[in-house]
């Protein structure tokens, strides 16, 4: 293994650290994974292997003192936040070409404002499907809406009246339910 | 406006996962195993997707350095072979092909010897001859 400073680990060294990541960490690694499929049409696995692949070719390098689930996680974060980029725009253009097939009425303001409504609608499409999921758990789901409207974790364990274990317990519950329910991640684009 | 609304949601998703993401942190090791189990029914179900990612990517990028590869190789052969030397004047590939009579083309030797007339394109085919048995370069330099 590279040490010292920040110099780069081999490919060598990057695809035997690899192999031998403890298995607690793989799993982290995969629910992760899950968890940033959500934001793009990738799925968890692809997501890993586009952040192996490109370790392997050279385009991102592991540094030597930073721990390798660390930096799986950041080049997958990075490649889904890229595709997400990317499918907004494809999203956008689809979205626009569809109106015009079927022979709706041309937007009557600008294009562009078209076109970030329905991304618009997208997004907002995506976050009522995880608060859907908790119709049944109430306080699951005062966790996710606090999430989303970023109410910070103090807050919303005051607001249901819970000690820390058991507001971790309620966020685990809640991550669990919503990998279960899409285990590829977001598909419906 | 609509680019505020659109980011507001997208943002709002961001912060979710993040916050999640922190619970898989912040899980032990015992219970994000436990978790495997009832996720994919064991944790070598688990590990194996994993590795099988790695694999993957592997696999992907053997397949490019070998694509790569063969482009590389197709570039080189659609350069024309001997282009340097068989581009050379009518006089001086003879000058070239002089130097090589004495050798062991007793074409090549018996027309030297007689002043025999051979054509370009024959003349070309002797020097392609030499350049591939590493007698001349490319160039028709004598190596």
């Amino acid at each position: 293994m590279a040490k010292g400073g920040s110099k780069p680990h081999t490919k060598e060294e990057f695809v035997d650290a690899y192999v031998a990541m403890p298995e607690a960490e793989q799993v982290r690694l995969l629910r992760k994974a899950e968890l940033l499929a959500f934001k793009t049409n990738m799925s968890p696995d692809d997501l890993l292997s586009e952040a192996a692949t490109r370790t392997i070719e050279g385009e991102r390098n592991w540094s030597g003192d930073l721990p390798l689930p660390v930096y799986l996680y950041g080049v997958m974060r990075s490649i889904a936040d890229a595709e997400r980029k990317s499918l907004r725009k494809q999203g956008e253009r689809v979205g626009i070409d569809a109106l015009v097939e079927v022979g709706a009425e041309p937007p009557s303001t600008s294009r562009n404002s078209e076109e970030l409504m329905i991304a618009a609608e997208e997004y907002a499409v995506r976050n009522s499907a995880i608060l859907s999921l908790f119709d049944d758990d109430e306080e699951a789901l005062m966790v996710i809406m606090g999430d989303l409207d970023e109410v910070s974790a103090e807050d919303l364990r005051q607001m249901l009246g819970v000690d820390k274990t058991a507001f971790a317990s309620i966020r685990r519950r809640a991550r669990r339910k919503l990998a279960s329910a899409y285990p590829s991640g977001w598909r419906a684009l | 406006m609509m680019s505020t609304k659109r980011d507001k949601s997208a943002d709002q998703l961001d912060r979710a996962l993040d916050r999640m993401v922190e619970d898989i942190s912040a899980t032990s090791d015992k219970e994000i195993l436990s978790e495997a189990i009832v996720a994919y029914g064991s944790i070598g179900g688990a590990v194996a997707r994993v590795q099988s990612a790695l694999k993957e990517a592997q696999k992907r990028s053997g397949k490019k350095k070998l694509e790569e590869a063969r482009a590389e190789l197709a570039a080189v052969k659609s350069i024309t072979p001997f282009s340097g030397v068989t581009g050379l004047s009518i006089a001086a590939k003879r000058k070239i092909l002089q130097r090589f009579a004495e050798n062991d083309n007793p074409k090549l030797t018996m027309a030297a010897r007689n002043g025999v007339p051979i054509g370009e394109a024959e003349i070309d085919g002797m020097l392609e001859d030499l350049i591939e048995i590493g007698a001349i370069d490319e160039q028709g330099n004598p190596i």
